[in-house]
């Protein structure tokens, strides 16, 4: 076996994480033209992390069963969001408002997953610009139903969240009974810092059952689909069924993590604040170093770190620089979508190439 | 068929709606009246006093001069207060604790002289239902 050297070594790791690397020199240059003090970034990390690592946590497991990103995670977002609006009319407020919200919002989801993972199933191999499109269907019916059926079909009592027509939930959503009770669940001030220990906590569960579940039969069996799904399902791992069970999981954790994301901004814009829910996530994880067919814990981390550092400093540093703000956020926008657009291209180059090295070892020495 | 599994299901239901029905109870907001009026229960009068400090399960202290009401939330059926009677200066003349339950939007009053007075419950009938 070919021993590699400490250039190739140096070489290879600068190449498996490139987007990181490339992402820490920009805030490395961002941060100190910014002008922000180092509180506040510590703070807005703080804050920015606890907010968005459910989410970002949610798109593992399919990618481990070989589904690659999740687009369809805002399925699971507008589950979330149709919880949320039940409680608000109902006046649940607080720590078992999001419970409840949690609890109303699981079966919708899972029946959503249920739906996505079956749809999948049928578009083998190209998973993700199919959840990518059902997540645009299955937001068509959900403006439908927000739009219609709350306050028609299902009743709303509240008056501050239907239309002045009489049916129709408005266009935000105040949840200050609910804001921050996850977050400051336990209440935590190290000097001038707020730190949610609750939603940390929540979190640290959820990666404590991530790395569980990979260790489970069901979790295994995950692992040998997303590696090879003709051999898995050889066998006698029932391959369609797996593949379901982990999008409806993904769907339902990320029905949790919008909530937990809604709570802690506090207002919930009832038609658009699932959009970006599936891009920011994705965008987020692959910035934090993963690809489509391998991402861990410490990827969802940097990532989020890394991508909200950039939100942070980006405009400050472009009107430092340009004079004008908008650039910075031009400029983060191009770079952020860019590396999906960029992972997902190197994925598809990536996995062309090791078709062709499979073919040419088949063929064997000419 | 009833077997093991089907039962664990419908138990594993059944505590779920117990749960959400749990939660909607107890973190259940409600709008609540707060009356410093005199008022009269079951034929007996329980007068107004000037001044009172009512605290409700620890929050911000609402002030009521005699003839005042005042509007507050409460979250949940089960409450604690704190009522301070003062005098015209502001010195706190008399303190009494208690707690009580929410009973229903239409009782959704808390009547500072039903509750000094001993009355079996301060919530009285509210003067708009929601």
């Amino acid at each position: 076996m070919k021993a590699y050297t400490t250039k190739e070594k140096i070489q290879h790791l600068l190449i498996s994480n490139a987007v990181p690397i490339i992402f820490i020199l920009m805030s490395a240059i961002a941060i100190p033209l910014s002008g922000f003090s180092p509180t506040y970034l510590v703070q807005e990390m703080l804050i920015r992390l606890a907010r968005n690592s459910f989410l970002v946590l949610s798109l593992i497991i399919p990618i481990l069963a070989g589904m690659g990103l999740n687009f369809g995670m805002v399925l699971g977002a507008m589950a979330g969001q149709v919880g949320l609006i039940l409680v608000s009319d109902w006046a649940v407020v607080g720590i078992r408002g999001l419970l409840l919200a949690a609890m109303i919002a699981t079966p919708i989801a899972i029946a959503l997953g249920y739906v996505c993972g079956a749809v999948l199933n049928r578009a083998k191999g190209r998973e993700m610009v199919t959840s990518y499109i059902l997540g645009f269907f299955v937001n068509g019916l959900y403006q439908l139903a927000v739009l219609y059926a709350f306050g028609k079909v299902i009743p709303i009592s509240n008056s501050e969240l239907v239309l002045s027509r009489g049916f129709g939930i408005r266009n935000a959503i105040n949840l200050a009974g609910m804001r921050h009770a996850l977050d400051y669940l336990v209440p935590l001030k190290i000097g001038n810092l707020n730190v949610p220990v609750g939603t940390y906590l929540t979190i640290g569960l959820f990666c404590l059952f991530i790395v569980w579940f990979r260790r489970t039969k069901l979790g295994q069996d995950m692992r040998a689909i997303g590696q090879d799904m003709h051999v898995a399902g050889a066998a006698g791992i029932p391959v369609e069924k797996t593949r379901i069970i982990a999008i409806i999981i993904s769907t339902v954790l990320a029905c949790y993590g919008q909530i937990i994301f809604l709570q802690n901004i506090g207002t919930l814009n009832t038609y658009n604040s699932h959009d970006q829910a599936g891009m920011f996530a994705i965008a987020a994880l692959l910035i934090g170093g993963a690809t489509v067919s391998k991402a861990t814990i410490p990827n969802v981390f940097l990532g989020v770190i890394l991508f909200h550092m950039m939100f942070v400093v980006s405009p400050m540093a472009g009107k430092q620089l340009m004079g004008q703000a908008q650039i910075g956020e031009y400029f983060r926008v191009f770079i952020s979508y860019g590396i999906i657009a960029i992972s997902l291209a190197l994925h598809a180059w990536k996995r062309q190439k090791d078709r062709e090295r499979a073919r040419r070892s088949l063929r064997g020495e000419a | 068929m009833f077997n093991r599994r089907n039962g664990f299901r419908v138990g594993l239901l059944v505590v779920l709606v117990l749960l959400g029905a749990y939660l909607f109870v107890s973190g259940k907001q409600h709008q609540m009246f707060v009356d410093n009026k005199e008022i009269a229960l079951d034929g007996k009068a329980y007068p107004a006093e000037a001044f009172v400090r009512v605290a409700f399960d620890g929050k911000e202290p609402l002030e009521l001069a005699s003839g005042d009401r005042d509007v507050t939330q409460v979250v949940g059926p089960a409450h604690t207060v704190k009522i301070e009677v003062l005098n015209e200066s502001g010195d706190v003349l008399k303190t009494l604790d208690g707690d009580f339950q929410w009973v229903s939007t239409p009782k959704g009053m808390f009547s500072v002289p039903a509750f000094l007075g001993g009355a079996p419950s301060p919530m009285v009938d509210s003067p708009r239902e929601e």
